[in-house]
């Protein structure tokens, strides 16, 4: 009698994985919706447009701005 | 930026006569509840993680700027998905380099092959990202921001449809061709 493999495909497919010593895990996403929702929650924004933005509105609200700088807005 | 109000904007704003206009005050808390979608959106359009952070500055710079015509009648989400997308077709149209399909080519996607209704299994890895990416990149520009657009639980149909300027059973047909391109290309970039 065939022996029916204990393991699934997805548990098989796992321990293939980690037998070449990288720890991923499966996951089943039934819509792509969900999948780039997982997408966006695993992507973070970078410190560097909050420091740029807090850097370029303090420009725009500052009131010891050069007359070149509110005339040409730079 | 510290976020200078620890209510968020949507309930301040639901406690004053609406529509009125966003304080300046507000403007971090705006950011810290929006930045994510209006990067994540930039960066999935764009295709590049240096424009998407250009851009997601660039759109935020301008919603400062803007702050007083903001009249309260959309929600803030909309009011900024529509700066993004503005702001993000822009920048396609100027990149001459990049392929733009027509509407004929939607027909390429008419036939493409994919069982939607099947789960998207794949291995939790770093460049799923990457695979993403490869993914909408062969979609047409509008089936990208539909997709995008659609994966925002906050958005609804009607809001995706006055932001892409169509009806909402056009958005719902497209989605579903858009869909289906997707999991086709999903599956052939595995």
């Amino acid at each position: 009698m065939k022996q029916q493999s204990k393991f699934s495909s997805q548990e098989q497919q796992q321990a293939a994985v980690e037998q070449h010593g990288i720890v991923e895990s499966v996951k089943d996403f039934s819509t792509v919706e969900e999948l780039l929702r997982f997408d966006a929650g695993q992507t973070s924004v970078p410190r560097t447009v909050e420091q740029r933005l807090a850097k370029s509105a303090a420009e725009i609200t500052s009131p010891n701005r050069s007359w070149w700088k509110k005339l040409f807005g730079r | 930026m510290e976020s200078l109000v620890n209510q968020s904007v949507a309930e301040r704003r639901e406690e004053q006569d609406a529509p009125v206009a966003l304080a300046p005050a507000e403007f971090a808390t705006l950011y810290t509840e929006h930045s994510r979608a209006i990067y994540y959106l930039a960066l999935r359009f764009l295709g590049d993680p240096q424009k998407a952070e250009d851009a997601t500055h660039d759109v935020f710079l301008k919603a400062f700027r803007k702050l007083e015509q903001f009249r309260g009648d959309a929600s803030c989400r909309t009011w900024l998905y529509r700066i993004a997308i503005n702001h993000c077709r822009n920048l396609l149209q100027t990149w001459h380099g990049r392929h733009v399909f027509s509407n004929a080519d939607e027909a390429v996607w008419e036939t493409a092959v994919a069982k939607t209704d099947s789960p998207l299994r794949v291995l939790e890895t770093k460049e799923l990202g990457q695979r993403i990416q490869k993914t909408l990149d062969a979609l047409p520009d509008e089936y990208r921001l539909l997709l995008l657009l659609v994966a925002d639980e906050e958005l609804s149909y009607e809001e995706i449809a006055a932001l892409t300027e169509q009806s909402p059973d056009a958005v719902r047909g497209k989605l579903h061709r858009a869909r289906k391109a997707f999991a086709a290309m999903f599956e052939k970039n595995a």
